[in-house]
């Protein structure tokens, strides 16, 4: 006889389902265990500016204070060096998926 | 028996295999009899790990905003106030006789505003400008739902256990998870709040700022705090005088626009204007198939909220008898109370094009009121 190979006496299939059915329950009731501690990630956030001379739009992070309309008078237009305008605040996705 | 496990060989004799029989056997009658009960631990045990996830959020909450507060406060009892403010609550009028019930609701519902914003002012010790003073105060009110929303389904949690009550826990692990990504969405929105980014929900007045400013409407007029936190813009658009109605901002704030389209209307009726129709503007919620962003328009009052708003606009719309049509920019309830997705501020121009095309087209002579409903956070 192989002793490498399981070998199980045809009476005994009540060891195999038993042994199993233990190893079912233990996994489920693992598994129901949910973890504490969800991951609490910030949202990227985008200040889109356009320029009010010639138009063009420059992306840039957000940074508090920022809001629509607001002028932004540290910067220039890159292309024209006119005044910006904050034209939109947003984010590209949410950060946590369910 | 002989069960050969690798090297391993186990050797059973007779009396074992019926030993394990009657095991197999007892087995059953175990399932049968205490399956229910079985199952009810398993459900406890996932309900306290979800409830543990809770309160995790809702402290975590608390800690920001705390945080947030105490830049511009160095008072001593600052937690203490705030703890108080987070366990406020509302007791909404007796409706047995329903007569009259908006005004109590309203009436209540200023009250509990103002008082809110006051007792935030009174934990600020520092200059603070008004707008950010009015983010706080959202900001706070996100915490108290995450926090009552904690409060709740502990609340349930403690009952089924301690009546190992099996319904009650199915129930409350029914639920939960929707509560659960609402809870998600709501730490998202202290961010928002926090910084003071548009939201899902600024998508109304985001719309109606861009329909001032976008070159093809002349300002005539605009008269701040036309009603309470809401301003009104008297402009000419497309050779139609329009009136166009939203909260006061940068600072969150969803306004009264159900008074203020309410004051237009009457005013109108009494210099003998005619007012051609309403168009108003906001976010709604989207089924999950549909796209955030989609645009749609219909007809009736677009505003959600306690209903009190909703109620003043559709008994002006009435008495006057002016048509109200809506514009809706669908988004999930998470959309609509984090910071604004790109998908939002880029359905703007679609809305826009509506509204023009109403103007233009769809509408008789006369005026028309244009609201953008909504929290304007981050919109002046
Ligand atoms: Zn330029």
């Amino acid at each position: 006889m192989n002793p490498t190979l399981l070998q199980i006496d045809s009476l005994d299939m009540f060891v195999v389902f038993t042994l199993a059915f233990l190893v079912i329950l233990l996994l489920l009731m693992t598994m129901s265990r949910q973890e504490a501690k969800p991951r609490i990630v910030k949202p990227d956030i985008k200040t889109a500016l356009i320029c009010t001379s010639c138009g063009t739009k420059t992306i840039r992070e957000f940074r508090e204070g920022d809001y629509i309309s607001k002028e932004a008078d540290s910067e220039k237009c890159p292309r024209c060096g006119g005044p910006l305008v904050i034209d939109a605040i947003y984010t590209e996705q949410l950060p946590t998926k369910p | 028996m002989r069960v050969m496990l690798g090297n391993l060989v186990l050797q059973f004799d007779e009396g074992f295999g019926m030993f394990l029989n009657a095991f197999y056997i007892l087995l059953f009658a175990i399932l049968i009899f205490y399956g229910q009960r079985i199952q009810f631990h398993l459900s406890m045990m996932e309900m306290g790990g979800i409830l543990k996830q809770l309160f995790f959020m809702a402290s975590h909450a608390r800690k920001t905003s705390l945080d947030e507060i105490k830049k511009y406060s160095d008072d001593p009892n600052i937690e203490e106030k705030m703890d108080r403010l987070l366990n406020s609550f509302v007791i909404f009028p007796e409706s047995m006789d329903p007569a009259g019930i908006v005004k109590k609701v309203e009436h209540i519902m200023n009250v509990r505003e103002a008082r809110f914003l006051e007792d935030v002012r009174r934990m600020i010790t520092k200059e603070i400008d008004e707008s950010r003073l009015w983010n706080y105060s959202n900001m706070l009110e996100a915490t108290l739902v995450l926090n009552l929303i904690y409060k709740v389904i502990e609340h349930y949690y403690l009952l089924a256990k301690k009546t190992k009550n099996f319904f009650l826990m199915a129930q409350l692990q029914m639920i939960v998870p929707l509560i659960f990504n609402e809870a998600k969405s709501y730490l998202l929105a202290i961010e928002a709040f926090r910084l003071g980014t548009p939201i899902g929900d600024t998508i109304g007045p985001y719309v109606v700022h861009k329909l001032l400013n976008d070159g093809k409407t002349e300002i005539i007029e605009k008269k701040t705090d036309y009603t309470k936190d809401t301003d009104l813009y008297i402009a000419e658009r497309n050779n139609r005088r329009i009136y166009v109605i939203k909260a006061r901002g940068p600072g969150g704030n969803v306004g009264k626009p159900g008074e203020a389209i309410k004051k237009v209307l009457s005013r109108a009726k009494k210099s003998n204007e005619k007012i051609a129709g309403i168009i108003m503007i906001d976010a709604a919620l989207k089924l999950e198939g549909e796209k955030t962003g989609t645009v749609a328009e219909g007809v009736g009052a677009a505003i959600g909220g306690i209903g009190v708003e909703k109620f003043k606009i559709e008994e002006a719309a009435t008495k006057y008898s002016v048509p109200l049509y809506a514009i809706i920019i669908k988004q999930s309830i998470a959309e609509a109370i984090s910071t604004m997705k790109k998908e939002i501020v880029d359905s703007t121009s679609e809305v826009i094009r509506r509204i023009d095309r109403i103007l233009n087209n769809e509408l008789e002579e006369g005026s028309v009121v244009i609201a953008g409903i909504g929290n304007t956070i981050g919109v002046p």
